[in-house]
């Protein structure tokens, strides 16, 4: 491709002309990219060498067994994978202990911007039959602290709702026209409903983009459960206009708000250690980061261009429509030659987690469905080797469950086959001295703590790092320690079961079968021992069996195995017990896995859980007889609706559902029943059940 | 012969208007003053007075209509929508979306009943209802800016 000719080089020099209306402190560039990413890659080659040396060491004193060599092909895949996260963390690590910028590399410092913002940006939330009260009051808390930073006039804000639940639909509605009322935001608060809501999420955005996005320059995309501060998203809108050639900015969301145990592990953790990952890549990526799908600004014009996904060939799973839109959309921006940039120290970036462990998981099978299919793309022309190593990465964060189960798995039968041999001490050929066997269990023990080590050093020295620091009461002070030493047992715990459900995740969608798409639960739920017992029952089988034989094969490997062993026959109570809200709550009062979310919440964080408070779920109710008693909702449900005439066969099956609503009542009408006529504009609806309200019959007094 | 068949050949109306009808025109004023949440006896009133108006105007017999509901209730859309046109000074309030528009800023700026007796009053001077009105708009989305995003192909490289 031409440079000078390609969509980036034409915003670049379009922007050239106006080269002084740039701001050169917020420029993002860096020095050393390609030695960066030589130093990572280089770092994580030789660990892995060695770690895979030593291995073969170890096997090898004696003789290695083919399974021997396959127990050594998988660790050297998964020491590969750990290194690069542990090589990506010691940066990280290096970066905030020094305070500098992982991009510049220059003194980290806050971004301080000169003037106002010239561009017009949009905050877009789709949303799928989510709580309307929670999406709506992460809007409000958004929307008012953009409003305090004084640059409101350069946002809009659009709810994209694909909602197909016609209680939510309606509730929506009017949680948005009450948005648009208390907050005088008529004409900036905007709401629209897709008819059909084809390709998900991403065909959500794409339908938004084909209508009204090219009324602005910048796209913000929120999830449901995003909030972010008015600074986060100016400070985004002001790189975007100081930066041509930038395509997505991506912020890195804390979660937040959740109070079940499990969540709060997540969050501290998060907390603690996640600026140390989020450092370490975007040191070595640069700008050639990821999207996340949400919490990030996008060049809305760039991405209309170049981000309009394709259908992969063959059946879902593995084929059809593009489920994990954000990582492709991120290498279509990188093909076309923008760049995609994630800024560590953008704070006031907030997102919510799954409550418990099942929620996580379901979440992980949506997930891992499609990141699966991102194994389609790594090797398609035209997309950048970063772009590529993203899609790996992603299908690894699935794909390494079963590579450590297969490990474990060998590992095991290596150690039977073993146990099977009779060692001779005298081989056929002639030897002047027996030969001994060789005890290897020190350098076992040496490979035992390195590969630990990778694993949890750069977590554990996040953790000192913070309780160390000067915010450490904001952490719950000196219990931050306790909190890492609980959250680095209760992963080790967890680490199996979840290598077992990612196992069994990627097995059925290799083996073609397809999850469905459900809103993600964002209360704090808990689970019930016996659900938490239906749902781990054959991990609990597995880990007996896995257990028994071990016991039965060596004692000793036995204890080798005891850790993963127990997280797997320990699975429904580790998940039942992490699910407790009162845990949680009880954890809160003893400074365990406290974050300065809670310490000190935010404004944007206090508007949410007010607002929250304020209107409970119950608002939710039939949405239907909410339009047949309030003329209000009718009206408004009336002006949402797209206009378009039903065919005739349509025309005649809404006829049916209103004669069996007016016979019967709303009770008798069905989800699909209901859905159906709300989504054609008839005659106002109330009329059809005049005279049945109360209200009604004071109204007929009055006339009389 | 029917009552519209008699107004249609030119006889008063209003003589012939049998107690059925009257208690149809009765009952749809008061359907559609409630879906305007209107409770007010004048307004009440100005609304059958238009929807005898329109029985005693249609030139359609009945027979050749769906029914006689249908008559009515397009005769108070019409009414309706022709009185917040004049007053909005804003012609698509015969449209679905125009008018459910309007209906939804009538029903915010009503919202403590300030404005029921001006409801369908052809005779006062509404700039201060119409001013209301125009606050009170709902705006759902903005201008349509329509464009095609094209499907990226793994084939070849970025559509420039």
């Amino acid at each position: 491709m031409n440079r000078m000719s390609d969509p980036v080089s034409k915003a670049v020099n379009g922007n050239a002309l106006n080269e002084d209306h740039l701001d050169p402190t917020v420029k993002l560039r860096g020095p050393g990219v390609g030695w960066r990413r030589f130093f990572l890659f280089g770092a994580s080659v030789l660990a892995t060498a060695y770690a895979a040396g030593m291995m073969t060491d170890v096997l090898g004193s004696d003789q290695l067994t083919i399974m021997e060599m396959v127990v050594i092909a998988f660790f050297t895949i998964n020491f590969a994978w750990i290194s690069v996260s542990f090589f990506t963390g010691v940066v990280g690590l290096v970066l905030r202990g020094l305070k500098i910028d992982a991009i510049t590399l220059k003194r980290l410092k806050p971004i301080s911007r000169k003037g106002s913002l010239r561009s017009k940006n949009v905050v877009v939330i789709p949303v799928y039959n989510e709580d309307p009260n929670r999406v709506f009051a992460g809007l409000r808390a958004s929307y008012e602290s953009l409003a305090a930073t004084g640059e409101i006039a350069a946002f809009d804000f659009f709810v994209l709702s694909d909602t197909r639940d016609p209680d939510i639909w309606i509730a929506e509605e009017m949680a948005w026209a009450k948005a648009c009322s208390d907050l005088k935001a008529r004409g900036r608060i905007f709401f629209r409903r897709r008819a059909e809501n084809t390709e998900r999420k991403s065909g959500n955005l794409k339908e938004f983009c084909e209508t009204y996005a090219a009324n602005y320059d910048h796209m913000i995309v929120f999830d449901a459960d995003s909030v972010m501060s008015g600074e986060a998203m100016v400070n985004m809108a002001y790189l975007m206009e100081n930066n041509p050639d930038a395509g997505i900015i991506q912020s890195p969301p804390q979660p937040t708000g959740r109070q079940t145990l499990f969540a709060r592990i997540l969050q501290f953790i998060s907390r603690v250690h996640g600026p140390t990952m989020s450092a370490g890549l975007s040191f070595w990526c640069m700008g050639s980061s990821n999207y996340w799908g949400h919490n990030a600004i996008i060049r809305v014009q760039a991405f209309i261009d170049c981000c309009g996904l394709p259908v992969l060939s063959g059946k879902p799973p593995m084929g059809g429509h593009i489920l994990s839109h954000d990582f492709v959309e991120a290498a279509f921006m990188r093909k076309a030659g923008w760049r995609c940039w994630l800024i560590p120290q953008l704070e006031g970036s907030w997102e919510e987690l799954p409550p418990n462990l099942i929620d996580y998981a379901i979440r992980d099978r949506r997930w891992c469905q499609g990141n699966m299919q991102h194994a389609r793309l790594l090797f398609a022309p035209g997309f950048r080797p970063l772009s590529r190593l993203h899609f790996f990465m992603g299908v690894m964060s699935f794909g390494s469950s079963p590579l450590w189960l297969l490990l474990l798995l060998s590992s095991t039968i290596a150690t039977l086959q073993n146990t099977q041999l009779t060692y001779s001490f005298f081989p056929s050929q002639f030897t002047m001295f027996p030969q001994w066997p060789v005890d290897r269990s020190f350098e076992m023990l040496v490979l035992l703590v390195f590969t630990i080590g990778m694993l949890v050093v750069p977590k554990i020295i996040s953790i000192l790092m913070v309780c160390l620091g000067r915010d450490r009461k904001k952490y719950g002070g000196v219990m931050v320690l306790a909190s890492g030493v609980l959250e680095t047992l209760y992963s080790a715990l967890q680490a199996p079961i979840m290598m077992m459900l990612h196992a069994q995740f990627v097995f059925s969608v290799l083996t073609g079968n397809q999850v469905g798409w459900d809103a993600q639960e964002r209360d704090d739920t808990g689970v019930p021992l016996a659900a938490a017992f239906k749902t781990h029952r054959t991990i609990i089988v597995i880990g007996l069996i896995w257990g028994a034989v071990a016991l039965f094969v060596d004692a000793a490997f036995f204890w080798w195995l005891s850790p993963i062993l127990a997280g797997l026959v320990l699975a429904p109570w580790l998940t039942h017990w992490s699910s407790s809200l009162a845990i949680g709550r009880a954890a809160r009062r003893m400074n365990l896995f406290v974050t300065p979310e809670e310490t000190e919440k935010p404004e944007e964080l206090q508007t949410l859980a007010r607002l929250s408070a304020e209107a409970p779920d119950a608002n939710v109710k039939d949405g239907l007889l909410r339009l047949i008693e309030d003329p209000f909702a009718n009206a408004l449900h009336s002006a949402l609706l797209p206009v378009r005439k039903p065919d005739r066969r349509t025309q005649i099956e809404i006829g049916i559902i209103y004669e069996k609503l007016a016979r019967l009542g709303v009770e008798s009408l069905t989800r699909d029943e209901k859905l159906k006529i709300l989504s054609w504009p008839v005659k106002p609806l109330d009329q059809i059940m005049a005279g049945k309200k109360d209200d009604d019959a004071k109204l007929s007094d009055n006339l009389a | 012969m029917t009552d519209l068949t008699i107004a249609s050949q030119g006889f008063s109306y209003a003589a012939f208007e049998s107690a059925a009808v009257t208690r149809l025109i009765d009952e749809t004023a008061h359907a559609w003053l409630r879906s305007f949440k209107v409770d007010n006896p004048q307004a009440h009133q100005r609304l059958v007075n238009e929807l005898r108006t329109a029985l005693a105007q249609d030139a359609v017999p009945a027979t050749e209509k769906e029914s006689m509901q249908d008559i009515l209730d397009q005769a108070a859309h019409d009414a309706i929508a022709s009185w917040l046109a004049n007053l909005s000074g804003q012609d698509d309030c015969f449209g679905a979306t125009g008018f459910a528009m309007m209906r939804c800023a009538f029903l915010s700026a009503n919202c403590d009943h300030i404005w029921s007796e001006r409801f369908l009053d052809r005779d006062h001077a509404n700039g201060d209802l119409a001013a209301a009105l125009s606050i009170q708009m709902m705006c759902p989305t903005p201008v349509l800016k329509s464009c095609v995003m094209p499907r990226q192909s793994l084939d070849r490289r970025a559509v420039s």
